[in-house]
Protein backbone atom coordinates (compact mmCIF):
# COMPACT_ATOMS: atom_id res chain seq x y z
CA UNK A 1 0.00 0.00 0.00
CA UNK A 2 0.87 3.78 -0.77
CA UNK A 3 1.91 5.53 2.10
CA UNK A 4 -0.11 8.82 2.71
CA UNK A 5 2.52 12.05 2.67
CA UNK A 6 2.07 12.41 6.55
CA UNK A 7 3.34 9.17 7.62
CA UNK A 8 6.25 9.28 5.09
CA UNK A 9 7.32 12.83 6.19
CA UNK A 10 5.83 12.39 9.71
CA UNK A 11 4.86 16.29 9.86
CA UNK A 12 1.26 15.97 9.57
CA UNK A 13 -0.91 14.75 11.18
CA UNK A 14 -3.59 12.68 9.18
CA UNK A 15 -6.94 11.26 10.32
CA UNK A 16 -7.77 7.43 9.71
CA UNK A 17 -9.49 6.74 7.30
CA UNK A 18 -13.04 3.98 6.51
CA UNK A 19 -10.89 3.18 3.18
CA UNK A 20 -10.33 -0.72 4.83
CA UNK A 21 -13.52 -0.92 6.22
CA UNK A 22 -15.72 0.26 3.42
CA UNK A 23 -13.35 -1.99 1.15
CA UNK A 24 -14.33 -4.78 2.90
CA UNK A 25 -17.93 -4.22 3.27
CA UNK A 26 -18.05 -4.19 -0.81
CA UNK A 27 -16.93 -7.36 -0.59
CA UNK A 28 -19.60 -8.39 1.93
CA UNK A 29 -18.08 -8.53 4.92
CA UNK A 30 -20.14 -7.53 7.95
CA UNK A 31 -17.89 -7.64 11.49
CA UNK A 32 -14.55 -6.33 10.79
CA UNK A 33 -12.41 -5.93 14.00
CA UNK A 34 -9.85 -3.58 14.36
CA UNK A 35 -6.87 -4.81 16.58
CA UNK A 36 -4.67 -2.66 18.28
CA UNK A 37 -2.05 -3.33 21.63
CA UNK A 38 -0.73 -0.90 24.30
CA UNK A 39 2.33 -1.43 26.69
CA UNK A 40 4.95 -3.14 24.49
CA UNK A 41 7.20 -0.95 24.86
CA UNK A 42 7.16 -0.56 28.87
CA UNK A 43 9.53 -1.84 31.09
CA UNK A 44 6.66 -2.85 33.30
CA UNK A 45 2.89 -4.25 33.31
CA UNK A 46 1.20 -6.11 30.83
CA UNK A 47 0.91 -5.84 27.32
CA UNK A 48 -2.61 -5.47 26.86
CA UNK A 49 -4.75 -5.48 23.78
CA UNK A 50 -8.16 -4.50 21.97
CA UNK A 51 -10.54 -5.58 19.64
CA UNK A 52 -13.17 -3.30 18.50
CA UNK A 53 -15.79 -3.71 15.80
CA UNK A 54 -17.31 -0.82 15.03
CA UNK A 55 -20.80 0.22 13.09
CA UNK A 56 -20.70 0.95 9.65
CA UNK A 57 -22.80 4.31 10.04
CA UNK A 58 -21.56 6.49 12.48
CA UNK A 59 -22.21 10.13 11.86
CA UNK A 60 -21.35 11.30 15.19
CA UNK A 61 -18.63 13.69 15.77
CA UNK A 62 -16.65 12.73 17.67
CA UNK A 63 -15.39 10.08 15.47
CA UNK A 64 -13.91 12.68 13.23
CA UNK A 65 -11.48 13.14 16.78
CA UNK A 66 -10.26 9.12 16.16
CA UNK A 67 -6.41 9.30 16.03
CA UNK A 68 -3.82 6.66 17.08
CA UNK A 69 -3.84 6.80 21.09
CA UNK A 70 -0.42 8.03 21.06
CA UNK A 71 -1.37 11.62 19.26
CA UNK A 72 -4.51 12.05 21.76
CA UNK A 73 -3.93 13.25 25.52
CA UNK A 74 -5.41 11.33 28.00
CA UNK A 75 -8.08 13.49 28.98
CA UNK A 76 -9.41 13.13 25.28
CA UNK A 77 -8.78 9.49 25.25
CA UNK A 78 -10.79 8.72 28.18
CA UNK A 79 -13.47 10.81 26.34
CA UNK A 80 -13.25 8.93 23.09
CA UNK A 81 -13.75 5.47 25.07
CA UNK A 82 -16.62 5.90 26.48
CA UNK A 83 -17.90 7.36 23.15
CA UNK A 84 -16.36 4.18 21.63
CA UNK A 85 -17.41 1.72 24.24
CA UNK A 86 -20.81 3.08 23.95
CA UNK A 87 -21.76 2.47 20.37
CA UNK A 88 -19.41 -0.41 19.90
CA UNK A 89 -21.14 -3.46 18.05
CA UNK A 90 -18.10 -5.52 20.46
CA UNK A 91 -15.45 -4.71 22.28
CA UNK A 92 -13.10 -7.68 24.01
CA UNK A 93 -9.73 -6.77 25.46
CA UNK A 94 -7.00 -9.48 26.44
CA UNK A 95 -3.71 -8.86 28.98
CA UNK A 96 -0.47 -10.87 29.10
CA UNK A 97 1.29 -9.93 32.11
CA UNK A 98 5.06 -9.28 32.66
CA UNK A 99 6.20 -12.83 33.76
CA UNK A 100 4.60 -14.67 30.59
CA UNK A 101 5.94 -11.57 28.39
CA UNK A 102 9.86 -12.45 30.24
CA UNK A 103 9.18 -16.46 29.56
CA UNK A 104 7.78 -16.51 26.02
CA UNK A 105 9.41 -12.55 24.52
CA UNK A 106 7.07 -9.91 23.56
CA UNK A 107 6.17 -10.89 20.59
CA UNK A 108 4.14 -13.50 21.25
CA UNK A 109 2.98 -12.09 24.79
CA UNK A 110 1.51 -9.42 22.22
CA UNK A 111 0.23 -11.82 19.37
CA UNK A 112 -1.35 -13.84 22.72
CA UNK A 113 -3.00 -10.77 24.26
CA UNK A 114 -4.46 -10.23 20.79
CA UNK A 115 -6.14 -13.21 20.36
CA UNK A 116 -7.48 -12.85 23.50
CA UNK A 117 -8.58 -10.04 22.72
CA UNK A 118 -10.87 -11.63 19.71
CA UNK A 119 -11.75 -14.15 21.80
CA UNK A 120 -13.62 -11.81 24.30
CA UNK A 121 -16.12 -10.29 21.45
CA UNK A 122 -19.37 -10.84 22.18
CA UNK A 123 -20.21 -11.19 18.69
CA UNK A 124 -17.68 -13.04 16.48
CA UNK A 125 -15.75 -11.04 13.65
CA UNK A 126 -15.59 -11.87 10.03
CA UNK A 127 -12.59 -9.77 9.73
CA UNK A 128 -9.69 -8.67 11.39
CA UNK A 129 -7.66 -5.73 10.42
CA UNK A 130 -4.89 -5.62 13.01
CA UNK A 131 -1.53 -2.91 13.58
CA UNK A 132 0.87 -4.46 12.04
CA UNK A 133 0.83 -7.71 12.62
CA UNK A 134 -0.99 -10.92 11.68
CA UNK A 135 -2.12 -13.57 14.02
CA UNK A 136 -0.61 -16.42 12.54
CA UNK A 137 -3.30 -19.42 14.45
CA UNK A 138 -6.17 -17.57 13.93
CA UNK A 139 -8.14 -18.70 11.02
CA UNK A 140 -10.86 -15.59 10.46
CA UNK A 141 -9.41 -13.79 7.08
CA UNK A 142 -7.34 -10.95 8.05
CA UNK A 143 -4.71 -8.37 7.21
CA UNK A 144 -1.90 -6.36 9.31
CA UNK A 145 -1.29 -2.74 8.26
CA UNK A 146 1.74 -1.19 8.99
CA UNK A 147 0.62 1.98 10.83
CA UNK A 148 -2.37 1.10 10.93
CA UNK A 149 -3.41 2.52 13.82
CA UNK A 150 -2.57 5.82 12.44
CA UNK A 151 -4.71 4.53 9.51
CA UNK A 152 -7.35 2.60 9.70
CA UNK A 153 -10.29 4.02 11.78
CA UNK A 154 -11.14 0.37 13.19
CA UNK A 155 -8.01 0.06 14.51
CA UNK A 156 -7.30 3.28 15.87
CA UNK A 157 -10.35 2.78 17.88
CA UNK A 158 -9.01 -0.03 19.09
CA UNK A 159 -5.64 2.07 20.43
CA UNK A 160 -7.73 3.59 22.13
CA UNK A 161 -9.59 1.05 24.31
CA UNK A 162 -6.17 -0.88 24.50
CA UNK A 163 -4.40 2.44 25.77
CA UNK A 164 -7.32 3.67 28.40
CA UNK A 165 -7.91 0.21 29.58
CA UNK A 166 -3.89 -0.68 30.40
CA UNK A 167 -3.76 2.54 31.33
CA UNK A 168 -6.34 2.36 34.65
CA UNK A 169 -5.05 -1.01 35.23
CA UNK A 170 -1.33 0.64 35.91
CA UNK A 171 -2.92 2.83 38.23
CA UNK A 172 -4.41 0.48 40.10
CA UNK A 173 -1.19 -1.42 39.89
CA UNK A 174 0.58 1.54 41.55
CA UNK A 175 -1.08 0.61 44.63
CA UNK A 176 0.10 -2.81 45.14
CA UNK A 177 3.57 -1.79 43.96
CA UNK A 178 3.56 1.89 45.30
CA UNK A 179 7.09 4.30 44.89
CA UNK A 180 7.88 3.47 40.90
CA UNK A 181 5.55 6.00 39.80
CA UNK A 182 3.45 3.41 38.23
CA UNK A 183 0.12 5.93 37.83
CA UNK A 184 2.09 8.57 36.50
CA UNK A 185 4.67 6.67 33.50
CA UNK A 186 2.45 3.60 33.61
CA UNK A 187 5.64 1.59 33.57
CA UNK A 188 7.38 3.08 30.37
CA UNK A 189 11.31 4.12 30.83
CA UNK A 190 10.80 7.52 31.84
CA UNK A 191 13.89 9.11 33.78
CA UNK A 192 12.00 8.99 36.91
CA UNK A 193 10.99 5.42 36.64
CA UNK A 194 14.69 4.43 35.92
CA UNK A 195 15.93 5.75 38.99
CA UNK A 196 13.13 4.51 40.96
CA UNK A 197 14.21 1.13 39.57
CA UNK A 198 17.55 1.91 40.57
CA UNK A 199 16.73 2.82 44.10
CA UNK A 200 14.79 -0.26 44.65
CA UNK A 201 15.23 -2.71 42.58
CA UNK A 202 12.39 -4.16 40.09
CA UNK A 203 9.23 -5.47 41.87
CA UNK A 204 7.26 -8.62 40.42
CA UNK A 205 5.61 -6.64 37.55
CA UNK A 206 8.51 -5.74 35.88
CA UNK A 207 9.83 -7.03 32.74
CA UNK A 208 13.11 -8.72 33.53
CA UNK A 209 13.86 -9.66 30.05
CA UNK A 210 13.87 -5.86 29.16
CA UNK A 211 17.36 -4.65 29.61
CA UNK A 212 17.21 -1.80 31.89
CA UNK A 213 15.47 -3.78 34.21
CA UNK A 214 17.97 -6.65 33.74
CA UNK A 215 20.69 -4.17 34.29
CA UNK A 216 19.38 -3.03 37.68
CA UNK A 217 18.19 -7.01 38.58
CA UNK B 1 -33.50 -15.61 54.82
CA UNK B 2 -30.87 -12.23 55.24
CA UNK B 3 -29.05 -11.43 51.97
CA UNK B 4 -25.66 -12.78 52.81
CA UNK B 5 -27.10 -16.10 53.37
CA UNK B 6 -28.92 -15.88 50.06
CA UNK B 7 -26.11 -15.23 48.74
CA UNK B 8 -23.92 -17.86 49.99
CA UNK B 9 -26.75 -20.30 49.11
CA UNK B 10 -26.46 -18.80 45.97
CA UNK B 11 -22.64 -19.31 45.04
CA UNK B 12 -23.28 -23.19 45.95
CA UNK B 13 -26.16 -23.68 44.15
CA UNK B 14 -23.41 -22.25 40.51
CA UNK B 15 -20.71 -24.29 41.88
CA UNK B 16 -22.39 -27.32 41.42
CA UNK B 17 -24.47 -26.20 38.35
CA UNK B 18 -21.16 -25.53 36.80
CA UNK B 19 -19.34 -28.63 37.93
CA UNK B 20 -22.02 -30.67 35.93
CA UNK B 21 -21.40 -28.30 33.00
CA UNK B 22 -18.16 -29.58 32.61
CA UNK B 23 -15.95 -26.46 34.70
CA UNK B 24 -13.04 -27.15 37.25
CA UNK B 25 -13.24 -25.17 39.78
CA UNK B 26 -9.88 -24.03 40.41
CA UNK B 27 -10.71 -21.10 43.56
CA UNK B 28 -13.80 -19.44 45.70
CA UNK B 29 -13.99 -16.06 46.95
CA UNK B 30 -10.95 -14.82 44.97
CA UNK B 31 -9.97 -11.67 46.46
CA UNK B 32 -7.28 -9.25 45.18
CA UNK B 33 -6.97 -5.43 45.98
CA UNK B 34 -9.66 -4.87 43.55
CA UNK B 35 -12.60 -6.72 44.43
CA UNK B 36 -13.33 -10.47 44.82
CA UNK B 37 -14.46 -13.17 42.03
CA UNK B 38 -16.89 -15.36 42.87
CA UNK B 39 -15.64 -18.47 40.95
CA UNK B 40 -12.64 -19.25 39.28
CA UNK B 41 -12.76 -22.64 37.07
CA UNK B 42 -11.08 -24.31 34.15
CA UNK B 43 -13.70 -24.70 31.04
CA UNK B 44 -12.10 -26.60 28.35
CA UNK B 45 -9.16 -24.34 27.34
CA UNK B 46 -10.36 -20.98 28.91
CA UNK B 47 -9.80 -19.86 32.14
CA UNK B 48 -12.79 -18.68 33.20
CA UNK B 49 -13.90 -15.85 35.94
CA UNK B 50 -17.54 -16.32 37.60
CA UNK B 51 -19.88 -14.02 39.33
CA UNK B 52 -22.83 -15.25 40.40
CA UNK B 53 -25.86 -13.00 40.75
CA UNK B 54 -28.48 -14.28 43.12
CA UNK B 55 -31.77 -12.95 43.98
CA UNK B 56 -34.87 -13.99 44.88
CA UNK B 57 -37.96 -14.09 42.45
CA UNK B 58 -39.97 -10.94 43.59
CA UNK B 59 -36.65 -8.90 42.77
CA UNK B 60 -36.99 -6.79 39.41
CA UNK B 61 -34.70 -6.71 36.86
CA UNK B 62 -32.62 -9.25 34.87
CA UNK B 63 -28.94 -10.65 37.33
CA UNK B 64 -27.26 -9.20 34.16
CA UNK B 65 -28.42 -5.78 34.48
CA UNK B 66 -27.22 -5.64 38.18
CA UNK B 67 -23.83 -5.39 37.30
CA UNK B 68 -22.96 -1.92 37.62
CA UNK B 69 -19.54 -0.62 35.22
CA UNK B 70 -17.77 0.12 38.57
CA UNK B 71 -18.11 -3.67 39.34
CA UNK B 72 -17.31 -4.40 35.68
CA UNK B 73 -14.02 -2.97 36.20
CA UNK B 74 -13.42 -4.34 39.24
CA UNK B 75 -14.17 -8.45 37.81
CA UNK B 76 -11.83 -7.04 34.97
CA UNK B 77 -9.39 -5.67 37.25
CA UNK B 78 -9.18 -8.98 39.49
CA UNK B 79 -9.19 -11.35 36.34
CA UNK B 80 -6.02 -9.71 35.29
CA UNK B 81 -4.82 -9.55 38.98
CA UNK B 82 -4.99 -13.17 39.13
CA UNK B 83 -3.47 -13.52 35.84
CA UNK B 84 0.09 -11.79 36.52
CA UNK B 85 0.79 -14.49 39.06
CA UNK B 86 0.31 -17.74 36.57
CA UNK B 87 3.45 -19.32 35.05
CA UNK B 88 1.51 -20.11 32.26
CA UNK B 89 -1.17 -18.03 30.74
CA UNK B 90 -4.04 -19.65 29.65
CA UNK B 91 -4.74 -19.94 25.98
CA UNK B 92 -8.32 -18.30 26.16
CA UNK B 93 -9.96 -16.40 29.54
CA UNK B 94 -13.46 -14.94 29.70
CA UNK B 95 -15.69 -13.80 32.35
CA UNK B 96 -19.02 -15.64 32.81
CA UNK B 97 -21.89 -14.46 35.30
CA UNK B 98 -24.02 -17.16 36.46
CA UNK B 99 -27.83 -15.70 37.45
CA UNK B 100 -29.37 -17.89 40.41
CA UNK B 101 -33.00 -17.30 41.05
CA UNK B 102 -34.54 -18.76 44.13
CA UNK B 103 -37.65 -18.47 45.88
CA UNK B 104 -37.66 -18.03 49.60
CA UNK B 105 -37.03 -21.39 51.32
CA UNK B 106 -33.69 -21.07 48.78
CA UNK B 107 -35.02 -23.75 46.28
CA UNK B 108 -33.53 -22.70 42.92
CA UNK B 109 -35.78 -21.79 40.20
CA UNK B 110 -33.91 -20.32 37.45
CA UNK B 111 -30.07 -21.33 37.19
CA UNK B 112 -28.49 -19.75 33.96
CA UNK B 113 -25.22 -19.21 32.61
CA UNK B 114 -23.86 -16.15 30.06
CA UNK B 115 -20.58 -17.01 28.76
CA UNK B 116 -18.34 -14.46 27.91
CA UNK B 117 -20.55 -11.77 29.71
CA UNK B 118 -18.34 -9.01 30.21
CA UNK B 119 -15.61 -8.11 28.06
CA UNK B 120 -13.55 -5.04 27.34
CA UNK B 121 -16.62 -2.49 27.06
Amino acid sequence: MRQPEGIRTGRVIIKPSLAEENSLLAQGYRLVAGIDEAGRGALAGPVVAAAVIMPHRLAAPWADEIRDSKLLSPARREYLFQHITKVAISVGTGMVPAGIIDSHNIVKATLLAMKQAVSRLRRPPDYLLIDHLRLPDVSLPQKGITNGDRLCFSIACASIIAKVARDRFMVKLDRVYPGYGLAKHKGYGTREHLLYLQQKGPCPIHRRSFRPVREVA
Amino acid sequence: MKRRETGILGEKIARDFLTGRGYHILETNYRSPYGEVDIIARHQDYLVFVEVRTKRSLEFGSPEESITPAKKEHLIATAWHYQQNLEAPPAQWRIDIVAVEMDRQGRPLRVELTENAITGD
